[in-house]
């Protein structure tokens, strides 16, 4: 009882209000320069989202109860007092419910599609085995957080390396028996004196063809089609591709817009440093590399960009704990990873919940400053797509967001595309705590109003008795 | 002559390259551009313009020209209106003249141009060959000085320099070439045309023409008809034009040339004198003090007035409009304390005096920090009445507690006599009342900051879906509020006394200033953007440091002299 009592009066005193008070200001401004240094993500995790920073909300909070507790059994001049604690107390309450039990995530959706998938920043990596599906969730970490290994279980593999903003480093490697040829090649001068380098490899059939601007281009395991020179062919789209044929030769065929067509083999041995002009306008292509057996060693590393909302999606390695090398998984990759005597899918991707109805875009809207690139306005035209209905357009703009089934819909931003972007970027939000808050928002209001009313009139009152010496007025 | 048949062509061109133009110079002898004496402008001066987005007198566009090149309000002794005139008379003269401004020392170094000077002649700045080559690196696309983190918005401030530079070159080609004055009417809800527009109406175009050569002959009889010809074309051109549109724009000269805000704070300061000066005369003058500060009162709101009328909305939208709603904010409550009290208090009168007086005299002083002009509203900004609502309560407060940061310095300049309980006479009286009139704008201050967050939390929730978002804006919003709470509570506790109260109401401004200008202006991230500029921290800073010096500086002295002040009681 005794350690109790002790406990009671320390949350009483006002003393510690006044240091949770100074503390909680100095966190929050803490947090705001290290948002201002690095970016928002990083800001949350480091101060609002951690567990020190509840720590202190919660001290503040039981403070308060314990404060207006003490006061029991409470009078008709404690109401003033009253009210703006308890005013606090659902402010912070419902704040919790947020941070618990509300949803803040994105939904990204292309004109003429329907999405019900809101996203959010951490990420999961999906697996599956015959029937079976699991998911890990691997929260996110800002950039130069040291990551700890986390186990899969069930599964004996490990996700060991962790990177918050990835980009691919795309790379093969000569392999022996089982691989599929690659190709390095050099994009080179044309009008836009370009200069780009493109792997394909025949390995995988998203590997295995790359459109390039108006070119695509596509790497074949099998002997060319008999070439047919001239302009006789169709118009349209730019080719390239490059076949190998089973001695382990090199052909290509290409075709310009224009629909003329050319083509040609590279002798054995010779292939690397061997440029090709197709006669589309000046671009000529160079083979870099090129290896007849190869396996994909893509892996991931650090960004150029590690802050801001630039910086690209995370990257997983997992690994088998005495297997063999690891994969690497960027967001939205799929890969196998050969465990012993049996192959497991996994797919990274980032966390999803999933509505009960969706959200399609009708059409995209974007308005800009006359004669600059620089948006002025962006809206969204959409609709309600839930099973057995049938609902009206909706104009989801800046300030103008749309609320069904508890979640609120808000223009966010878009994917900027050429001619015209045609995805939009919603933020989603649900939010248990809102009653909750506002509650406390008009109580807090109300009680600090009535609070210093009071105080006013009581000065009124003593201000005859007062003595000419420094005084203090009595606390409550 | 062959110089005006040049400007002839230049219009009929619409020439924007002014680089080609000055090898023309050998014609005429090369006097420098001069004001022209005794001219009437003032017809001139009202020819309205679309430009920056809304229609305006010839006059505001002038004075948003000089600001733009030159950082300063004014230039020489020009007229606004006649300085364009000249620009557009005399292109290849002005090449030579300096007014165009590089602000960053080290965007000076980099250009090879002096570094004791700020003004510069758009010749200099034209013949930079860096200059040159970074306005081609930025043109073809190429982001190219890329911070490592990545970052938007994090440019360094030389390169946020080099790209004013050029919008400032920018604008001085397009000025002299005719491009910016978009002064012919088209019709309803389309841009107006330039003067070097294709396919723009010829008469009035050579009717403005005329009105420049006239300018340019030195001829003022048919100058001065020639702006009345051209006014009332315009006018009559002007789709939507009605005489409550050429009042406003009569009230926007008005505005500009009576400059309120700069009558308000002398009168402030002269009040605050007088104030001052009566309280060592047993509270003699204090009327002529109180009719100082209303006059300043009064010029205060006539310029907030014509603001609200020219702009058709609530002034919140950036920092100078935020400067003159808190100091007015500042006038109001002491009023309001001033006259609800029995007893006259002429010390608090003084305090928002020299508050409000210094703040306006600082928005005054800095044109480039704080924009004086009027602008239209960023789309977010648009038609919001909550969002006015919350913005305006939350200034209102920061005003509450500009008015106890001015009591707490005057309670720490009453510390530096006190010698103890009685001694000198009258002092624990006095430190006293103005502790508790402090205490008073607190409680007014921590009521309107809490209201106007939570209002600014209710609108983010309508407008963003969600109440709070940690946003810097909204979060040391919070911070100052936490901070006075800190206060109140420690003064309740008693952990404070009459000294720390005053010192710590002190401190807690500068959150005040972090909420208000510091996220603005060095933090710069996060979701109320349309607010963001730059300039100015080195002035806040040195502000700022220099109360935390006094602050200490009288802790010190009055610790030394006492423990017992600094209240520190079991």
């Amino acid at each position: 009882m005794g350690a109790l009592r002790v406990l009671f009066r320390v949350f009483k005193s006002l003393q510690l209000a006044v240091g949770v008070i100074v503390m909680l200001a100095a966190s929050l401004a803490a947090g705001t320069f290290l948002e201002s240094y690095y970016d928002t993500p990083t800001a949350k995790f480091l101060v609002y989202d951690s567990w020190w920073f509840s720590l202190i909300s919660g001290l503040l909070a039981a403070n308060i109860a314990v404060v207006a507790l003490s006061r029991w059994p409470w009078k008709r001049h404690h109401t003033a007092f009253l009210l703006a604690h308890a005013g606090i107390l659902l402010m912070i309450g419902g704040s919790a419910l947020t941070t618990y039990f509300g949803i803040d995530g994105t939904m990204v959706v292309s004109e003429g599609e329907v999405s019900n998938a809101v996203e959010f920043q951490d990420s999961v990596l999906y697996l599956a085995e015959n029937e079976r599906v699991d998911r890990v969730r691997i929260p996110w970490l800002p950039p130069n957080r040291r990551f700890s290994a986390i186990e899969v279980p069930g599964y004996s593999l490990l996700i060991s390396k962790y990177l918050s903003h990835a980009s691919p480093d795309v790379r093969f490697t000569p392999a022996s028996g089982k691989g599929a040829p690659a190709v390095r090649l050099l994009l080179k001068g044309g009008p836009m004196q370009l200069r780009q380098e493109i792997w394909l490899w025949a390995g995988e059939p998203s590997w295995a063809v790359t459109d390039f601007g108006p070119a695509s281009f596509s790497l074949l395991y099998s002997s060319p089609p008999a070439l047919k020179k001239g302009s006789g062919g169709p118009k349209g789209k730019a080719s390239m591709r490059l076949y190998v044929s089973p001695d382990g030769t090199l052909h290509y065929r290409t075709r310009s817009m224009r629909g003329e067509a050319s083509g040609g083999s590279v002798s054995r041995g010779k292939e690397s440093m061997h440029e090709i002009d197709p006669g589309w306008r000046g671009l000529t292509v160079k083979i870099l590399e090129f290896l007849p057996r190869a396996e994909n060693a893509t892996g991931y590393v650090p960004a150029r960009i590690q802050y801001g909302p630039q910086a690209p999606g995370p990257a997983i390695y997992v690994t088998v704990p005495g297997g063999g090398p690891g994969m690497w998984l960027g967001l939205g990759d799929r890969g196998t990873l050969a465990l012993p005597g049996r192959d497991v899918l996994m797919s990274f991707g980032p966390r999803r919940v999933i509505l009960p109805f969706g959200i399609q875009l009708n059409q995209f809207t974007i308005e800009h400053y006359e004669g600059t690139r620089n948006p002025s306005s962006y809206a969204s035209k959409v609709q309600l797509a839930e099973e057995g209905k049938e609902s009206d357009p909706f104009m989801i703009s800046m300030n103008e967001p749309l609320t069904h089934g508890g979640f609120t819909f808000y223009q966010a931003s878009y994917v900027p595309a050429e001619p015209r972007p045609v995805t939009s970027v919603f933020s989603v939000n649900r939010d248990p705590g809102r009653w909750v808050k506002y509650l406390g928002a008009i109580l807090i209001v109300l009680g600090s109003i009535l609070l210093f009313h009071r105080r006013i009139q009581q000065t009124r009152k003593t201000r005859g008795a007062k003595s000419a010496s420094v005084t203090e007025e009595r606390p409550l | 002559m062959r110089h005006v048949d040049r400007f002839a062509l230049l219009l009929a061109l619409g020439l924007a390259a002014v680089a080609g133009v000055s090898r023309a110079e050998d014609a005429a002898p090369a006097t420098r551009p001069e004001p022209r004496e005794g001219w009437d402008f003032s017809e001139a001066e009202r020819i309205p313009l679309q430009a920056g987005g809304r229609l305006k007198p010839m006059d505001s566009f002038g004075l948003e020209t000089i600001l733009f090149l030159t950082g300063r309000s004014s230039f020489g002794s020009w007229n606004s209106t006649e300085l364009l005139l000249s620009l557009l008379s005399r292109p290849e003269a002005w090449q030579k003249e300096r007014i165009i401004r590089v602000d960053h020392p080290e965007a000076r170094r980099q250009l090879l141009l002096e570094e004791s000077r700020a003004l510069f002649a758009p010749e200099e700045l034209f013949h930079s060959p860096v200059l040159m080559q970074y306005a081609q690196s930025i043109e073809g696309g190429g982001a190219t000085l890329m911070d490592p983190r990545g970052a938007v918005g994090q440019e360094s401030a030389r390169e946020r320099e080099l790209k004013k530079l050029l919008n400032r070159l920018g604008l001085f080609r397009s000025l002299v070439s005719g491009e910016a004055w978009t002064v012919i009417p088209v019709g309803p809800g389309e841009a107006w045309k330039s003067l070097a527009a294709e396919g723009a109406p010829g008469p009035l175009r050579e009717n403005f023409a005329n009105m420049v050569r006239a300018y340019h002959r030195g001829d003022r009889a048919s100058f001065e008809a020639g702006a009345l010809s051209v006014r009332a074309a315009i006018e009559s051109a002007a789709p939507g034009w009605t005489s409550s549109v050429r009042r406003l724009l009569g009230v926007e000269v008005v505005y500009h040339r009576l400059q309120p805000f700069r009558w308000a704070f002398l009168f402030y300061l002269a009040s605050c004198g007088l104030w001052i000066w009566g309280m060592y005369r047993s509270g003699r003058g204090a009327t002529f003090a109180m009719g100082a500060a209303l006059a300043g009162l009064l010029f205060h709101v006539a310029g907030f007035t014509m603001r609200i009328w020219i702009s058709g909305r609530a002034p919140v939208s950036n920092m100078y409009e935020s400067v003159i709603w808190v100091s007015f904010g500042a006038i109001l409550f002491s009023l309001i304390i001033y006259f609800v009290q029995k007893q006259k208090q002429a010390v608090l009168m003084a305090t928002s005096t020299a508050v409000s007086g210094i703040i306006l005299l600082a928005a005054d002083a800095s044109p480039a920090v704080m924009d004086p002009t009027i602008q239209p509203l960023v789309p977010v900004l648009r038609s919001n009445f909550w969002l006015m609502v919350h913005v305006l309560t939350i200034t209102l407060g920061y005003a509450a507690f500009a008015l106890t940061f001015g009591l707490g310095n005057v309670t720490l300049a009453h510390f530096l006599r006190y010698k103890g309980p009685g001694k000198p006479a009258g002092l624990d009286k006095k430190i006293n009342s103005v502790n508790q009139l402090s205490y008073r704008a607190m409680q007014i201050g921590v009521v309107l900051l809490a209201a106007g967050t939570i209002l600014g939390g209710v609108w983010a929730d309508y407008s963003w879906g969600r109440f709070w978002g940690w946003d810097p804006k909204e979060t040391w919003a919070l911070i100052a509020l936490l901070a006075y709470l800190a206060v109140l509570h420690a003064r309740f506790t008693g952990w404070v006394g009459p000294f720390g109260y005053a010192a710590w109401s002190v401190v807690c401004f500068l959150t005040v200033m972090m909420a208000w200008y510091g996220v603005n202006y060095v933090l710069g991230v996060g979701l109320h953007s349309y607010g963001f500029s730059t300039g100015g921290v080195g002035a806040v800073a040195g502000f700022c440091l220099a109360q935390m010096v006094f602050v200490l500086g009288v802790t010190v002295l009055v610790t030394r002299r006492s423990g017992e002040l600094s209240g520190r009681k079991r």
